[in-house]
């Protein structure tokens, strides 16, 4: 795949939505069934792609993503910045495979 | 130039989070088989944080391209709202200045944009806004990527991880705030499950997060959240 033309492409769909107001003279709204529709895609999204992903990062021991993901949740329940969360996601990880 | 110090004043505490993504961003994008040049560019090319993770986690399924740049429009698609917004605010504003302006448009400047109090110039304080977080996205990246250059081999596998905590950490304040959120996360996550058990390639992560948006439309609304 060559990334240096996917990432024209993303920038591509991802800057005509942000500039297609730019363009329009008038006030104009989307449907609020729209609007509301596109608002739950970036949750539905991460959603699809923790599960079941995490439980594939190493696909021989399910039980590695498993742990490494509890650990994430329970961060971030308490509302830790997304570094340390991740820090301790990679450490909980490192304590299963010292036990496996 | 006041409104311009006060958008970057306003950004600071947003961008520290900024650098912290995109260090994780960086970190995944490695991790994913990018280099530090084409991890970087990604962040200063396409600026949106969730549609880079998700190409970055569909390139290491093996996904196809053109899966990856339908799923980003998707993605992307609810800038079309913010900018809307914000593009009422900066009617009288050339065309040109629109046009650089909404190139960096995303959830963090649109939700300051919006909280914001009233200024002088919406266009200058929004431009003050969209460099510090643009900065900020960039450079994370870049020492994200850079830092797996430091880190052993067996290290680097185990940050694997690093996405989906990036990823739960990112959801985990909308779970708590919203019981409708939780809901549709936990269906659109059922729904992929099964899903993937009969179709792969990132197929089924568009039709689970098109078919969980469907599914919160149709719900019906919050009165308060408890």
């Amino acid at each position: 795949m060559n990334i240096y033309l996917l990432i024209f492409f993303m920038m591509l769909v991802t800057y005509i939505p942000r500039a297609f107001p730019a363009l329009q003279s008038k006030k104009r709204k989307l449907s609020p069934y729209w609007e509301r529709f596109l608002s739950y895609i970036p949750y539905t999204a991460l959603a699809a792609l923790i599960f079941p992903g995490v439980l594939g990062i190493d696909p021989s021991t399910p039980i590695v993503g498993l742990m490494g993901g509890i650990a994430a949740i329970a961060a971030s329940l308490f509302d830790f910045p997304v570094i340390l969360v991740v820090a301790l996601a990679v450490i909980a990880e490192m304590i299963v495979y010292i036990f496996i | 130039m006041r409104s311009f110090k006060e958008g970057i004043k306003t950004s600071l505490p947003v961008c520290i989070g900024m650098v912290s993504v995109g260090i994780s961003f960086g970190l995944s994008a490695r991790h994913a088989g990018l280099s530090v040049v084409q991890a970087t560019l990604m962040s200063m090319i396409v600026v949106a944080g969730s549609s880079q993770f998700f190409a970055v986690e569909m390139i290491a399924k093996g996904a196809s391209p053109l899966i990856i740049i339908v799923g980003t429009f998707f993605i992307n698609l609810r800038h079309l709202v913010m900018s809307t917004y914000i593009m009422n605010r900066l009617k009288d504003e050339s065309f040109i200045k629109k046009l650089i302006l909404s190139y960096v448009i995303c959830d963090e400047s649109f939700t300051l944009f919006s909280l914001s109090k009233k200024q002088e110039d919406y266009a200058s304080f929004l431009g003050g806004m969209n460099l510090m977080l643009y900065t900020s996205w960039s450079l994370g990246t870049l020492a994200g990527a850079l830092l797996m250059n430091v880190v052993s081999s067996k290290f680097a596998d185990a940050l694997g991880i690093a996405i989906y905590a990036a990823f739960i950490s990112m959801l985990m304040p909308s779970l708590k705030a919203s019981r409708k959120i939780l809901l549709t996360v936990v269906f659109t996550a059922l729904v992929n499950v099964l899903l993937s058990t009969i179709m792969g390639n990132g197929l089924n992560i568009i039709i689970s997060m098109l078919t969980g948006a469907f599914f919160a439309t149709a719900l019906p609304d919050e009165r308060a959240v408890v």
